[in-house]
């Protein structure tokens, strides 16, 4: 049965399809976004169908070429690979249909056979993250999708999209290479790299000093690739200079990978035992996570471009997600998994929104944005919905995840990181309320007030995934079951123990 | 049996809406006319008479609800109402008659109100009633008397409606009976004992009547306090500290009497005293005692309006209201000066005047309760209260004034006059009359030889200090310190707390949190580089010191170089190299802490 081989499919579906874009696009550029469309569509759907089946019958099992583990490679999807699987290539459905319209504009003609083909591997590199269970294998989907990324980064037409690329790939090799002497630790240690069989070997040798330092290599790595403060410099100019459908990837699909093998890395190779108990790394983990939370809020207010603001912005966000792991209680960890689906739908829809307003009116500065509610109402309208949600303001989803995260933190007696979200969330409002005010309540500055006035909203290619986006920011928040029912049988599952 | 009858209260207030539509002689008829109206349906009313309003679903207002304790309370005060009335005719003024009405009508309905919401508006209304009275003596003072009149049963009204609201809450009965005891009862004594002038809760009385018109005090002197008493003995008779309250009020009020210069400031400290003896009556509470405050209060009415009604007929008469400068009436105004010794012996328990008879109740009704501290306070309540009015009277008629013109008080307010101090006596000569209302049987023997001693002992007590200490009862032109003067310090020194310190603390906190903004604004507007730029302004003093001169000139130009371009451009944080130092660094801390854990297990 093919249904059988759909964990491996949602893997080499986009590996292939990349190099039929490839092959394609030497023939006629145009047929590029439908392969890709058509690719990322029916993996989403066989990813839907995989976690259908995770939440029916349990985790899947799949053996590459029969061998079984721990001497071949093995694909599990449990309850929380399921779920990233889905909410990943839900945003890359949506970035896909965007791109469609907003790359013409951003890159050049003939780079857009390279766009789509760099995607689809980008794609295979997230999904193959998301599947593996082998510690190794996912060592190499990481490097595939962040060089993917890189490359991404550099499509942009501005020179300073290849100085940003730079800074990234440097970041991201340092990254790498810490995640890859973490694994080397673990494999000297235990001889094995199938993370079920590493969880079993591990305990009995957590005195060790090989595999304590082997887990500080995972976090500082993962920290460089989540852009945990004080390691985010790379993040504002990879964000900034690239063409915004990369933008949107980068913050709703890679970053979310990157927390993924965080989370399977901590809960699943380690044991929580082994990260609360043995050693006090994650103290030291959740405050800089709080300062992520303060100091990404605090540098968002200074930004003048709103997608640097809003890189600043996902700089403080994913620290409510790493707050989330790292306080490792029940509710936290529920929440800072759930502030994964939240977070990839309003950034998503923020930066795409930032995309439209560069696509329409090559508005890119705060300032320029006075006034431009009246032209382009749907557009500020998702904005305001996204930022209601990113503010925390119930019933948006953006609400659910931090309340999680703050019921945790009480939960577990550690208050002060509640104030540090109610900070977060005066400072979150007070950056936010700048653009709104703008977009609404200003007159146009004479900068640009023609660029403002002739704007309109964006061609529907553009403005679906956006609407789309804005919807599930209170459609998450009003039906937050939904995704907590896949969630929690996870948490429970790792957490129950302690 | 289920009779309904209307309640003389709403006669009463309905007659008072009536009255602006008339005119001279006719409603100079007209309102003593409806307060008899009044008084006879009080006088047909019997045990069981209904009245029910459905006010709303589920809350029925009951008007009406009679028994032996509202029967007597309810016939003095709408007998008490029609005298004032007859004595007040002179008041033309058509606010102060209607609000003369609706003060008896709302003392009637606190008397027969069956619940506790009907109770309540009635009680309201008494203080508005009451504050019409004061406003209308139209001078600045009473105007200040009549807010602070307000401010003070506005606080009670508060404490009896949440009272009352707890009460229900508890029991789910609006019946006018015993409350929950607890918060419910406490607030419900603090309204009481604001309107019944426990002392330090008292100090509207003496403020406000003397302001008041003259035949405003009269009969604002008969409703609230008794009202207060009445409601005490239906919801909480037998409390030993309300007892002793009603000594210190006795007490009190006396010594402050003997202080007074105004005659009917002096008045007014003296109702505090008799309603003190009321209040020890009550807070005894067995039947003895409760039926002598009932019959306390039912004299106390008749005396004190007459008291009032004679100190009011000579204010009006020649325009003095202070002793000091009064004298030398007794020919002027023979009637008055009869009356008002009638009423004197009254109140002071001379034995033949009714004073003396719900005296001995109390005080006999205290002995029996082996209550001897308070039995002694009631008794020296008693002597200081016959030397008052010794001097009231002695100054008032008898002092040597030449210089004084004055002429008999108009026939209205004799015939008012008259009537009361005859009760005065028809009740102390025959006190069956009364014992026949009182709420409990009555055995009690007025006349006997101990209570005789007793009133001998007080005239002798009174006589001896007279005789000793004459100087000390020479009245005195001068303000003596009020507890009043203590509650206004303590309001003026709250506004000048919120108005001065409280404000500079705003005015300052403001400017504190403008600074912290502004600090917070510029840091924003660049932290990459505001962060060292701190340090730098930070180490600069110490760095300037330490350094060579040259260098430390260098140092502070460059340090103003960065402030002048700050913020400069934010955009402008980037360096790959900067990242692997953070990326370094953080290593090392993680390291660190592994050590660190490691060494020390």
């Amino acid at each position: 049965m093919i249904i059988d081989h759909f964990p491996v499919l949602v893997v080499v579906l986009p590996l292939v399809g990349a190099f039929v874009t490839l092959l394609a696009g030497w023939a006629d550029r145009r047929l590029c976004f439908p392969i890709a469309m058509a690719t990322t569509f029916i993996q989403f759907c066989i990813s839907l169908q995989i976690l259908s089946r995770v939440m029916q019958t349990g985790p899947l099992h799949y053996n590459l070429g029969n061998w079984l583990p721990p001497w071949g490679i093995e694909y599990v999807i449990d309850q929380l690979n399921g779920f990233v699987l889905v909410v990943i290539l839900f945003l890359c459905v949506l970035t896909c249909l965007y791109s469609y319209r907003s790359i013409h504009s951003e890159i050049d003609e003939k780079k857009i056979p390279a766009f789509y083909t760099v995607f689809l591997l980008l794609v295979t590199g997230v999904c193959g993250i998301a599947v593996t269970g082998d510690l190794f294998n996912l060592y190499v989907f990481l490097e595939i999708s962040s060089l993917a990324a890189y490359a991404l980064v550099a499509l942009g037409r501005e020179k300073r999209s290849l100085v940003s690329s730079f800074t990234y790939l440097v970041m991201g090799s340092v990254s790498a290479c810490f995640i890859l002497l973490g694994i080397g630790h673990l494999y000297i240690a235990t001889g094995t790299l199938n993370m079920a069989d590493l969880a079993r070997l591990l305990p009995p040798l957590y005195g060790s000093t090989v595999i304590q330092s082997a887990f500080i290599f995972f976090i500082i790595g993962l920290s460089i690739k989540t852009a945990l403060f004080p390691l985010h410099l790379w993040l504002p100019d990879a964000y900034r200079y690239s063409p915004s459908a990369v933008t949107v990837l980068l913050a709703s699909v890679v970053s979310k990978i990157g927390v993924y093998a965080l989370i399977r890395i901590l809960f699943s190779v380690f044991t929580p035992a082994f990260i609360i108990i043995e050693i006090p790394v994650m103290e030291v983990f959740c405050w800089l996570a709080a300062v992520a939370i303060i100091g990404g809020s605090v540098l968002a207010i200074a930004q003048t471009d709103l997608k640097r603001m809003l890189a600043y912005s996902s700089v403080s966000q994913m620290g409510y997600i790493l707050l989330g792991i790292g306080i490792a209680d029940n509710l936290a960890v529920t929440g800072g998994i759930l502030q994964i689906l939240n977070h990839a739908v309003m950034k998503g829809c923020l930066f795409m929104i930032a995309g439209a307003f560069i696509y329409t009116s090559g508005i890119r500065s705060i300032d320029d944005l006075r006034g431009i509610a009246r032209t382009m109402p749907l557009t500020a309208a998702a904005f305001v919905i996204a930022a209601a949600s990113m503010i925390g303001i119930p019933p948006t989803a953006g609400f659910m995840s931090k309340w999680f995260i703050a019921l945790g933190a009480l939960e577990s007696g550690q208050w002060i990181f509640v104030l540090v979200i109610l900070a977060s969330s005066l400072l979150t409002a007070i950056y936010f309320w700048k653009v709104i005010e703008y977009m609404y309540f200003r007159d146009p500055g004479t900068r640009c007030a023609e660029v403002v006035s002739t704007a309109r909203d964006p061609p529907a290619g553009m403005l679906v995934p956006i609407l789309i986006l804005a919807a599930a920011c209170v459609l998450f928040g009003i039906f937050v079951s939904i995704p907590l029912e896949v969630i929690e049988p996870f948490v429970t599952g790792i957490l129950g123990g302690i | 049996m289920t009779d309904v009858m209307i309640p003389p209260a709403l006669i009463l207030i309905a007659g008072a809406l009536l009255v602006p539509f008339l005119k001279g002689q006719i409603r100079k008829l007209y309102v003593p006319a409806v307060s008899l109206v009044a008084l006879g349906v009080t006088l047909l009313l019997a045990p069981g008479m209904q009245c029910n309003i459905t006010v709303l679903q589920g809350y029925t207002a009951s008007l009406l609800h009679v028994d032996a304790l509202s029967l007597v309370v309810g016939y003095i005060f709408a007998f008490a109402g029609l005298l004032a009335l007859i004595y007040a005719r002179d008041e033309e003024r058509a606010g102060h008659q209607v609000a003369s009405l609706i003060q008896i009508g709302s003392g009637l309905g606190i008397v027969f109100a069956g619940d506790f919401f009907t109770l309540f508006v009635f009680w309201e209304l008494l203080a508005v009633s009451s504050v019409m009275l004061i406003w209308y003596g139209a001078t600045p003072v009473s105007r200040d008397a009549g807010l602070r009149y307000i401010l003070l049963h506005i606080f009670g009204g508060g404490c009896l409606l949440g009272a009352i609201v707890i009460s229900v809450a508890a029991t789910g009965s609006f019946v006018v009976g015993p409350v929950e005891s607890g918060l419910s009862l406490l607030l419900l004594l603090v309204a009481i004992g604001v309107n019944a002038a426990f002392i330090a809760l008292h100090v509207w009385l003496p403020d406000s009547y003397p302001r008041s018109t003259v035949p405003g005090a009269v009969i604002l002197c008969i409703f609230t306090t008794k009202a207060a008493i009445y409601l005490l003995a239906r919801t909480s008779p037998g409390a030993e500290g309300v007892a002793y309250m009603g000594g210190l009020m006795v007490i009190y009020g006396v010594i402050f009497a003997l202080l007074q210069n105004d005659v009917r400031k002096l008045l007014s400290y003296h109702i505090v005293s008799q309603v003190g003896y009321m209040v020890a009556a009550i807070g005894i509470g067995t039947a003895l005692a409760v039926n002598g405050g009932i019959a306390h209060l039912f004299n106390h009415i008749l005396y004190k309006s007459l008291l009032f009604m004679c100190m009011g007929a000579v204010i009006a008469q020649t325009g003095r209201s202070n002793l000091s400068e009064l004298g030398g009436l007794a020919k002027k105004m023979p009637v008055t000066l009869v009356t008002c010794v009638i009423a004197a012996a009254a109140i002071s328990g001379i034995p033949g005047f009714n004073g003396f008879i719900s005296k001995g109740m109390i005080i006999s009704s205290a002995a029996e309760a082996h209550l001897g501290v308070l039995e002694i306070i009631l008794i020296a309540g008693s002597v200081g209260t016959l030397l008052s009015f010794a001097k009231l009277t002695y100054y008032a008629f008898f002092a040597k004034n030449d210089g004084i013109e004055a002429r008999e008080a108009p026939l209205p307010m004799l015939i008012a006059m008259v009537i009361a101090a005859t009760c005065c006596i028809i009740y102390g000569l025959y006190p069956a009359l009364l014992y026949a209302i009182l709420p409990y049987p009555v055995d009690y023997h007025a006349f006997g030889l101990s209570h005789f001693a007793e009133s001998a002992l007080v005239i002798g007590a009174a006589a001896a200090i007279l005789f000793l200490a004459r100087k000390l009862f020479v009245p005195k032109d001068k303000n003596v310190p009020e507890f009043m003067e203590l509650y206004r310090s303590c309001g003026n020194g709250f506004i000048w707390f919120c108005t001065v310190p409280l404000t500079r603390l705003a005015v300052w906190l403001t400017s504190a949190q403008d600074r912290v903004i502004r600090g917070l604004e510029w840091f924003a507007r660049n932290p990459a580089a505001s962060f060292p730029l701190l340090a730098m302004a930070g180490i600069a003093p110490i760095a300037c010191r330490v350094l060579p001169e040259e260098r430390a000139s260098a140092f502070e130009r460059d340090l103003e170089d960065k402030i002048q371009l700050y913020p400069g451009d934010p955009e402008l944080i980037r360096g790959s190299g900067y990242g692997l130092f953070l990326v370094s660094l953080l290593l090392l801390v993680y390291f660190l802490i592994v050590f660190f854990s490691a060494s020390a297990k």
